[in-house]
């Protein structure tokens, strides 16, 4: 009995020594009202808290400042007690209140009569990683702005060249891109050029459908331009009719079109109107 | 997986056009906890305010409740808005769903419509036993 | 006296909707605004929406009928300042609104006016 518990004694040494050991994850153990138990070495390089300062004290002290106020670490326990594991990603906090990007896994740790006995908790810096996917992330919208840039022609005038194809993600943002830009310059006309879309199936129609409606009930009058033989050709295929909508088969011709829509505009404003009243 | 908080979801009543107002800026509130921007704030919030309006219009006493609470899956954050009632339920949900379907008179314009400004939208319904419509919008 | 705050610039009627309507303070501007539209005889009128954030079918429907009425009633009419993200959302709604007069803000609503004034006169 004696040499089975020293045996005991010992794996659980070697096992201490082994989680010691990991320094770049943190493996700690909570109590079941999920306060801190146990700290290692790699907790202390994670979280920057000695074992003092935060043996006793509960996990929330980890957790941003909105996040505790909202109880999300008592949330997070409920969940791992409910279904055995809870793996997730957000924002920590080590001491000083420096916040990083943490993957979090928390277990539940039964006692031999399935109660509870306490959490294991796993926590890994996953910043540099974030950083990466945002940096990916930013690099990627920066290519796609680059490919459908909004150009200010004339006063009062927008082109947007679109070029490659029309996905219904790159479509929103472009549509979304395009309306700012009309409310920011306060356009009164805007050209769509699609000479650099190589193909126009139903989906991308409906998009660029939607785009002119958008700008049409915000006010701006919209040109489509760059509308080749074999683009007008499917588009009379797939019964796409695009209404009210003008087209022409350059930019440089949907331009003059909107100057001389200008013109037109001003000239009206120009002339005296004979109604007094009604 | 998904994962959800519901001790921290907004429960609202919705029993008078009044009631319009409070799911509009609940939803907002969701909307900006979960880092929704502009344009899909708006969305949910006029989908959510069509689906209330869907409770006072056909729903037996027009009362209903909406339940909105965040959403996560890993780094993603989201709303879900469940919209239900014990009205009569709806009979045909695929025809429910096609533009221009009503039975009230008016442009059946509330379901399909709905449907394109979110994500996902689930509809729960049998005649005579009430409907739910579940929406979730993610942020980008 | 009415309640909704409408504005007179020259011939000019304009009304400002802002912050989060019920239904039923839609329907009282709509009144107040045919109301006035009838007592001043105003030859245009701009319904400002710069101020909101939502427009869901309903408040549409509203927009597009008074729209129809203040016409009946002699003026032209014309929305302004509906906002990029409630464009796009009342498009993917998928509720008609062909038949209103827009422009980008109260400027070039009121240059609107004039040309529809003068459309009007032509083909008189």
């Amino acid at each position: 009995m004696a040499g089975e518990e020293a045996a005991g004694t010992q794996e659980l040494r070697d096992l201490k020594a082994m989680i010691d050991s990991i320094t770049d994850y943190e493996i700690i153990k909570l109590t079941p009202d999920g306060n801190v138990a146990s700290w290692t070495r790699g907790a202390e390089l994670l979280k920057g808290y000695s074992a003092e300062d935060v043996i006793g004290r509960h996990v929330s002290i980890f957790y941003t400042d909105e996040d505790a106020a909202t109880g999300l670490a008592e949330r997070e326990l409920q969940t791992a007690r409910d279904t055995g594991r809870f793996e997730f990603e957000g924002w920590r906090v080590r001491k000083g209140g420096e916040r990083f990007w943490a993957s979090v896994i928390l277990a539940p740790i039964m006692d031999s009569h399935g109660g509870l006995e306490g959490y294991v908790k796993v926590t890994r810096d996953l910043t540099e990683r974030r950083e990466q996917e945002l940096r990916l992330e930013r690099q990627r919208e920066e290519i796609m702005e680059l490919s459908t840039p909004v150009i200010q022609v004339w006063d009062g005038v927008l082109a947007l060249p679109i070029i490659g194809t029309l996905d219904s993600m790159r479509a929103a943002r472009l549509t979304q891109g395009l309306l700012e830009r009309i409310a920011a310059s306060q356009a009164q006309i805007v050209i769509l050029d699609i000479s650099g879309v190589p193909t126009i199936d139903t989906q991308v129609a409906q998009h660029l459908l939607k785009t002119v409606q958008a700008a049409n009930l915000m006010g701006t009058i919209s040109i489509l331009s760059g509308v080749r033989p074999e683009t007008a050709q499917a588009m009379v295929h797939l019964g796409i009719d695009i209404g009210q909508l003008k087209s022409r088969n350059t930019l440089r011709d949907a331009l003059q079109l909107a100057l001389q829509m200008l013109r037109d505009r001003s000239d009206a404003a120009v002339l005296p109107t004979l109604s007094a009243g009604r | 997986m998904t994962v959800a908080w519901p001790e921290s979801a907004r429960v609202l009543a919705i029993t008078a056009e009044a009631d319009l107002i409070a799911v509009r800026q609940a939803l907002r509130a969701e909307a900006q906890s979960a880092g929704l921007g502009l344009v899909d704030e708006t969305k949910l919030v006029t989908a959510g305010s069509e689906l209330a309006r869907n409770i006072l219009t056909y729903a037996t006493d027009s009362r209903g409740v909406l339940r909105a609470e965040q959403i996560a899956d890993g780094p993603r954050r989201g709303v879900q808005a469940t919209f239900s009632d014990s009205g009569p339920g709806i009979v045909d949900i695929d025809a429910a769903m096609t533009d221009g379907y009503s039975t009230a008179g008016s442009l059946g314009l509330g379901l399909p419509g709905s449907r394109r400004l979110v994500d996902e939208l689930t509809i729960t319904s049998e005649a005579g036993r009430g409907t739910t419509v579940m929406i979730v919008k993610w942020a980008r | 006296m009415s309640e909704t705050p409408m504005v007179r610039i020259g011939d000019t009627l304009i009304v400002a909707l802002q912050g989060d309507l019920d239904d039923a303070t839609v329907i009282r501007i709509e009144e107040d605004v045919s109301a006035e539209v009838e007592r001043s005889s105003a030859a245009g009128t701009l319904i400002d929406v710069s101020g909101l954030a939502m427009v869901d079918s309903f408040i549409a429907r509203v927009l597009a009928r008074m729209a129809g009425m203040i016409r009946l009633l002699g003026s032209q009419v014309a929305v302004v300042g509906i906002q990029p993200a409630v464009a796009i959302t009342l498009v993917e709604l998928g509720v008609p609104m062909g038949q209103l007069d827009t422009a980008l803000n109260a400027e070039q609503g009121i240059a609107l006016l004039a040309r529809l004034r003068a459309d009007d006169g032509r083909l008189a």
